[in-house]
């Protein structure tokens, strides 16, 4: 297995909108689409995924629907709600200037490149 | 919000279905892993441990996610609470004295509470009564000492005068006490009511249930006397039969017309059962003050402008007619207050005293779980290393102070249910018609208060467990600690001495009220009111009646003596040292008419001269007796025998008098100041104004005397007699709210000595057991047992000296508070004080002996083995 990342904190939030911004998902499927679109660089607690995810729903960012899995099973998906799609936008702008900072205060990049 | 709201509900009530969710939630996601795994090339067996293994506990993630919907809060609280029982099932001395004290505490303070929330807080049951006001003239000096310028009645004059006159006030209302006597089938009743002017129904919004109401005419002069029941009178003397509607009621010329029942639920002060209208223009006495006036402020009005109004008023009256109005003020009060009988101030100092029970009370548990909560520091400790937050552990203080709080509040409520039947009486609440007993505001009150008193007394223990050291300690008890219980018992040693000293204050004022030397003898002692008929022939004849029925009075088996009293013998009154110019300012006498037999009957001595004669006739000479403070205040160091005095209507038409004789100065409970000047003259000399007399008799056979009296009373004068009122028993009911608030407060002062002695004692127990080994080596080397004892004693000593000069310091701060609430003796006691303090500090002596002794007798060995 390759070397993964552990999530700094308060990411797992911003990597489930994102994951759920692309289509609705039930728990697993979100899971698979974060490692998807990180490449399989990012470690997820499976644990720590639901707590996030009713987190997210208790505070009207996500919404919920009972609907059958590729198994035929019964499941509970997820997804964005507009004040959702607002957070996402936002805590992805914040992230990337964050991040670039970082970066620049690293040395890692020239700042404002 | 809504929706959160919604989720938390949803977590408690909904937990099972939410679990099931979560269930089949989790369940999903560990097949399609375990799927996905297999797909990679591992055995089902393989695949589905590794997926549960990446996934975590299930159950972990539940309690997260139930967390998040907050329905962790109440899980663990639920936790709390059952271990909460379990400790406290498990140490049952502890829990008694905890759940003891806090439920005296707040049983005491709800009943209280209860009765000055329905007398003093409730908006009274009437008809936008924010604006209703009670307005009264009020006493010149030389009223009773306690109550120069009190709220008096007005008189019928004076309230008609405000009816028309007053701007700020659209209705003036009056009510006259009234009873009414009946006599049928050999049977005596008097029927308590009152007289009222016909707008105070209407003005108070008030309907009868049956009948009519007043019409304005039922009060005009001539018209046919009628009635309104109230509805328990007519339920319970009439048995709520219809046909009361439309009889008469009342003997002779007191018999009125019965035309309506009010509803059940008006209830008013001295529940009178029957109204009589009253009309102000015709009332008699115009210039007595009998009336209570009650008015409705006009639109734009407030108390304050109304007061205003009527002081004006009230110097034109006191400028047209010096004589009834000179010296008397007028007041303008929330109707309210006549209804709390003014005694609100008492009654929130006594809520005061029983606020100050429950603190000694809360710090006392306090201090109880304070040690616990040390004896409990390596369990702590414990917890805290196997991973609960601190949080969580003070939490669990909080939810302990809470459980110990409910309990006691659940004694305290059970307690102040019984207590709140029996208590209104002795808080001059007993007349208020208002209704005590136990309500939601009682209980929610209790409830509240148990909650507010469980938690203030669990924040030390839980101060004490968020400084805890985390690694596991057997050594307890820091420095701060041992200040924080230090100061709890020193408040309550504090406390327990403002407590004891009010008590003390007021167990001396009222054994000083008990044996107040009279200046006459009570026992056997009876009083009853006699009239005659009206009209001026009716007043001629009067004198002869009169003494006709105190001279068959006196002949009577079981009567000793018996004697006639006219207690305002010149109405309105001018009475003056003649040997003084009448512009000299003097203490206005009183002035009586008595018989010859007056003093005798009373038992009071004559210090000088000599008492009337049956020669002291009108045509005689006039003469006076006067009393000592008349004496000193006349004539002060001279012999007052043979100096004159001035008495009559006006100036003009005044009679001198000659003193003969000065008596006792007497305390008859009324009104008036014992050392008043008083001016005696023979009832025969006296000018009668109307056909009525007081009849004084000393009896020695009660049972037999009464009726035949009675009886007597009503053939001789033609109306039947009023109740004989015996002098003992007025005395009693004048004395027995100070009796029991003297009860009340020893009870509540013992009650915090006894904590506060609890507090201090184990201050003392507990430096024992913690220094035991200490003990043991300093007796091992040959300490003496007195300088042990003294080791573990010093500091309960210490801190119930510091207590005591805290707690006196304290008492002395109210010991204007103290002044309010005693009548007949100085709130300045030093003896009390220092008697309170003497008591706590000897108390704090025994409870730091009894361990000191258990530390010096311990034999060294057992001691060094200790812990």
């Amino acid at each position: 297995m390759t070397d993964r990342a552990a999530l700094l904190p308060g990411t797992l939030e911003l990597l489930i909108l994102r994951a759920v911004s692309l289509g609705k998902l039930h728990g697993y499927g979100i899971l698979l689409r974060i490692e998807q679109i990180s490449n399989g660089a990012l470690l997820i607690e499976q644990g720590a995924l639901y707590p996030a995810l009713y987190r997210l729903e208790r505070d009207e960012f996500l919404a919920t629907e009972w609907g059958t899995s590729e198994n035929n099973r019964r499941a509970k998906f997820y997804s964005l709600t507009p004040a959702g799609r607002k957070k996402l936008r936002a805590e992805t702008d914040s992230w990337r200037s964050t991040a670039r900072a970082m970066a620049a205060a690293l040395g890692l990049q020239p700042a404002g490149a | 919000m809504l929706r959160r709201i919604r989720a938390f509900w949803r977590s408690i009530v909904d937990r099972d279905s939410m679990d099931l969710a979560m269930d089949e939630e989790f369940a999903l996601h560990l097949d399609l892993r375990t799927q996905d795994l297999m797909k990679r090339g591992m055995s089902p067996e393989q695949a589905a441990r590794r997926a549960r293994v990446e996934f975590g506990s299930v159950a972990a993630a539940k309690e997260t996610a139930r967390a998040t919907w907050g329905a962790a809060w109440l899980d663990r609280s639920k936790q709390d609470v059952r271990y909460t029982l379990r400790l406290l099932r498990h140490s049952p001395g502890f829990t008694a004295v905890a759940l003891l004290s806090l439920g005296g505490g707040i049983g005491a303070t709800t009943t209280i509470f209860s009765v000055v929330d329905a007398v003093d807080f409730r908006p009274l049951p009437f008809r936008d009564a924010s604006r209703l006001v009670w307005m009264t003239e009020l006493t010149p000096a030389g009223t009773k000492a306690w109550c120069p310028f009190c709220p008096f009645p007005a008189a019928p004059a004076t309230a008609s005068y405000w009816a028309t006159q007053l701007r700020s006030i659209d209705e003036v209302a009056a009510i006259g006490p009234y009873d009414l006597t009946w006599q049928h089938d050999d049977v005596i009743e008097y029927l308590p009511g009152l007289r009222v002017t016909t707008n105070l129904l209407p003005m108070l919004g008030v309907q009868p249930e049956r009948g009519r109401p007043f019409a304005e005419s039922d009060a005009a002069p001539g018209a046919e006397p009628v009635m309104i029941l109230s509805h328990d009178f007519w339920r319970t003397r009439f048995g709520g039969d219809t046909a009361i509607l439309g009889a008469r009621i009342g003997s002779g010329d007191e018999a009125a017309r019965v035309i309506g029942v009010l509803p059940p639920e008006f209830e008013f002060r001295d529940s009178p059962g029957i109204w009589k209208p009253l009309r102000l223009e015709t009332a008699e006495q115009r210039s007595t003050r009998w009336l209570t006036v009650m008015g409705r402020l006009a639109e734009g009005h407030s108390v304050t402008s109304a007061a205003a109004e009527i002081r004006t008023l009230q110097s034109r009256l006191a400028a047209d007619q010096p004589e009834t109005y000179r010296g008397w003020g007028t007041s303008v009060k929330p109707l309210r207050e006549w209804f709390a009988f003014g005694a609100t101030k008492n009654r929130l100092i006594l809520l005061g005293f029983t606020t100050l029970v429950l603190l000694i009370a809360v710090f006392n548990v306090a201090g109880l779980l304070l040690a616990r909560a040390i004896a409990r520091a390596p369990e702590f400790a414990l917890r805290t290393a196997l991973g609960a937050s601190r949080r969580r552990l003070v939490g669990q203080m909080v939810v302990e102070g809470a459980c110990i709080g409910l309990g006691g509040g659940l004694l305290g409520l059970v307690f102040a249910a019984w207590a709140v039947r029996i208590t209104p009486r002795w808080m001059e609440a007993h007349e208020f018609g208002l209704d005590i007993g136990v309500d939601a505001r009682m209980l929610l009150f209790g409830i509240g208060l148990s909650i507010i008193v469980g938690i203030t007394a669990s924040l030390a223990p839980a101060l004490r467990v968020m400084r805890l050291d985390p690694s596991p300690k057997l050594s307890a008890g820091g420095r701060a600690t041992g200040r924080m219980s230090g100061g709890l018992v020193m408040l309550q040693v504090a406390m327990a001495i403002v407590l004891l000293t009010a008590a003390g204050l007021l167990a001396r004022d009222f054994v000083e009220l008990r044996y107040l030397d009279l200046g006459y003898d009570p026992d056997g002692l009876y009083t009853t009111n006699i009239r005659g008929r009206g009209g001026s022939a009716g007043l001629a004849a009067w004198r002869t009646t009169a003494e006709g029925v105190r001279a068959r009075a006196a002949s009577t088996p079981g009567v000793v003596s018996a004697s006639l009293e006219i207690r305002s013998a010149t109405n309105p009154v001018f009475v003056r040292p003649a040997d003084q110019p009448p512009a000299t300012p003097i203490r206005n006498p009183q002035l009586r008419a008595i018989d010859a037999g007056f003093f005798a009957t009373f038992g009071t001595p004559l210090v000088g001269g000599r008492s009337f004669t049956a020669d002291d006739q009108a045509g005689a000479p006039n003469v006076a007796i006067v009393n000592e403070a008349a004496a000193a205040a006349f004539w002060p160091g001279q012999n007052p025998l043979g100096k004159r005095l001035t008495v009559g209507d006006t100036p003009a038409d005044a009679e001198l008098l000659t003193v003969v004789g000065v008596a006792r100065d007497m305390e008859r409970g009324e009104m008036i100041e014992r050392h008043w000047p008083m001016v005696y003259r023979p009832f025969s000399q006296a000018k009668l104004y109307r056909a009525s007399a007081t009849l004084h008799l000393r009896l020695d056979e009660t049972a037999r005397a009464i009726p035949t009296i009675q009886r007597m009373v009503h053939e001789s004068t033609g109306r039947p007699s009023a109740p004989l009122a015996s002098a003992t028993e007025k005395l009693r009911d004048q004395l027995f709210a100070q009796r029991v608030n003297a009860i009340a407060l020893q009870v509540f002062s013992a009650f915090g000595l006894l904590l506060a002695a609890m507090g201090i004692y184990g201050t003392a127990a507990y430096a024992v057991t913690q220094r035991m080994r200490e003990i043991g080596i300093r007796l091992a080397l040959g300490a003496q047992r007195a300088a042990v004892m003294m080791l573990v004693a010093r500091r309960g000593l210490l801190l119930a000296a510091s207590g005591a000069l805290l707690g006196v310091a304290g008492a002395l701060a109210l010991a204007r508070v103290f002044g309010s609430i005693i009548v007949g003796t100085s709130p300045m006691n030093p003896w009390i004080y220092f008697g309170a303090a003497a008591v706590m500090v000897g108390s704090a002596l025994v409870a730091t002996f009894l361990p000191a002794r258990r530390a010096a007798r311990a034999d060294a060995v057992s001691a060094l083995r200790a812990q």
